[in-house]
């Protein structure tokens, strides 16, 4: 039974519109105020927010901005109900993050009509897949974040899908600096942290994609446990992807990131001693309980010579190779000049390629196996 | 919008030369045309008031429970056919001509129904109605280009009329 949010200061109209909802087998809640309405939709997540933009506390384009920004609510469908009628009117609704725009006086049965065919529109409907893709490193430098912020805007393409990056990189995390975002304000992690705090973190950048900055080192350097499976709940309740970045030393993270993780890419560069660092990091993981079909290997060209690198890590893992991102220099220092990743900077090229086609294997991974499981 | 007066509230979106105050008037049984051209009163009763900057037409800037607003300073009012009096259909306005107006920083065009032979007098403020009506209306502003307000019906403040074009 879809969920049905109606937010206006007139009591006629909530009631109205709760009539012809209900009886069109919505399940609905109603709020007298946008302050009050942001509340129940952080709460129940509604799917669709009628939202009234004439209100004395907060107007109803704030309220929409507020929905669309939170990822709690980003992906609901909105619905602005309003007396105010010009073409700017709905210009400024569309603007402020609404899919539709009803004038007052309405017809009961429009509404609903309205309503159903936004509820159609949404691609990945229901429940938000909480596949979350872990992104390792053997070593320093070798363009961890790089795949992380491509990847996680690849993944935030797909029509209807909510993504999210977190930098779990606790010294020097660079993913906000990638995606070219302000700094943002230091916040802490603890397993005490509640929903509205976390989500305040959450940067929405323009694509869509929910960004969360590194949170600031707790004394002695490492985040609980316990914080961090309270952190991938959370992410994985409000979106589709959590793509995670992580330092070279997991250190307490490990237990957690591996346990709540869907999908674990190991990032490999070409070096003498890859093979065998590829062949223990394996074990590790292996031994530390991973599925091995939930790791996969990723190769970074990072040197112009070509070394037979692919076909050995291929038998070593007796499969082919997800994606080999090809040696750019020109391409990545220009991205890490403009603080703009190369799928949104340089999307012809052929890197940008390459991480979509990274992304659409993933995609078609998570739908198969659908929230929580291991990719076959 | 929330009620906050009992009897027929009627939505209204009302312009000055700098201002769009969207809110509701209490009419009654009557169009609010007949509340606009009521000399007896000078001021108009506004409840919740949401006014915008004419520059800024779609945002708004402020909000108030109630207003008065001066008739005398409202340049026009943008509102539904059914709250404007049906013309007089006599012989004396059976035309309807293809007009545009100018008031301060505002162009507006539509429709008029007058009489066969035009009297620019019609328009004058010495005559009865201080508001006429205009239908299939827009108007323009001269800021802003690129924004035009319509409605089924546009009431027109004579008093601040410019100029008045008429293409026959």
């Amino acid at each position: 039974m879809p969920k049905a949010l109606i937010i206006d200061d007139e009591i006629a109209i909530t009631s109205i519109v709760g009539r012809f909802l209900e009886s069109d087998d919505f399940e609905v809640e109603t709020a007298a105020s946008g302050p009050e309405g942001l509340g129940k939709a952080f709460s129940t997540r509604p799917d669709i927010v009628v939202v009234d933009i004439m209100m004395p506390d907060m107007d109803g384009y704030e309220v929409c901005r507020r929905l669309r920004t939170d990822p709690r609510t980003a992906r609901a469908s909105i619905l602005a109900l309003t007396a105010r009628s010009q073409p700017i009117d709905k210009e400024m609704a569309f603007l402020s993050g609404a899919d539709a725009h009803v004038a007052k006086p309405f017809k009961g049965k429009d509404l609903v009509e309205v309503i159903r065919s936004l509820l159609d529109e949404k691609v990945c409907a229901g429940p938000p897949l909480g596949y979350e893709i872990l992104i390792l490193r053997l070593k320093e430098q070798v363009g961890a974040t790089m795949l992380a912020t491509n990847l996680a805007l690849s993944l935030a393409a797909e029509e209807g899908c909510q993504t999210a990056i977190a930098d779990m990189v606790l010294q020097g995390g660079m993913v906000g600096d990638r995606l070219g975002l302000p700094t943002s304000e230091p916040w802490s992690l603890t397993s005490q942290i509640n929903p509205d705090e976390l989500a305040s973190h959450l940067v929405r950048q323009e694509s869509g994609l929910f960004a969360l900055a590194t949170p600031v080192a707790p004394p002695g350097g490492q985040v609980a446990p316990s914080a961090v499976t309270r952190l991938c709940q959370l992410l994985g309740n409000w979106h589709d992807y959590v793509v995670i970045d992580t330092p070279v030393n997991l250190g307490l993270l490990a237990s957690p990131l591996l346990r709540s993780s869907t999908l674990i890419l190991l990032l490999l560069t070409p070096e003498p001693t890859v093979v065998h660092q590829a062949q223990t990091s394996l074990a590790v993981l292996l031994q530390a309980g991973v599925r091995p079909t939930k790791i996969w290997p990723i190769l970074n060209m990072m040197r112009p010579e070509q070394l037979p690198l692919q076909q050995q890590i291929e038998k070593l893992w007796n499969r082919p190779v997800p994606a080999i991102l090809p040696w750019m220099p020109k391409e990545c220092a220009q991205a890490l000049a403009d603080r703009k990743p190369i799928v949104v900077g340089q999307p012809e090229s052929t890197l940008a390629t390459t991480f979509r086609s990274l992304a659409e294997q993933i995609a078609q991974a998570a739908h198969l196996t659908g929230r929580g499981d291991n990719p076959a | 919008m929330s009620n906050i007066r009992s009897g027929d509230l009627t939505s209204a979106d009302l312009y000055t030369s700098t201002h769009r105050i969207s809110g509701q008037v209490e009419t009654g049984s009557k169009p609010l045309s007949d509340l606009l051209n009521d000399r007896s009163q000078s001021y108009l009763m506004v409840f919740n008031v949401y006014v915008s900057r004419l520059d800024k037409p779609g945002e708004i800037g402020a909000h108030a429970p109630t207003a008065y607003l001066s008739k005398d300073n409202l340049s026009f009012v943008i509102v539904s056919s059914r709250e404007v009096r049906a013309p007089d259909r006599s012989r004396f306005t059976s035309h309807e001509y293809v007009i545009m107006v100018t008031l301060p920083g505002v162009e507006i065009r539509g429709t008029f129904s007058g009489p066969h032979r035009f009297d620019l007098r019609t328009f004058t403020p010495a005559t009865l109605d201080a508001f006429v009506s205009l239908t299939q209306a827009s108007a323009q502003i001269v800021s802003v280009p690129a924004v035009t307000l319509s409605g089924e019906a546009i009431l027109v403040n004579k008093a601040r009329l410019e100029s008045f074009c008429l293409n026959e």
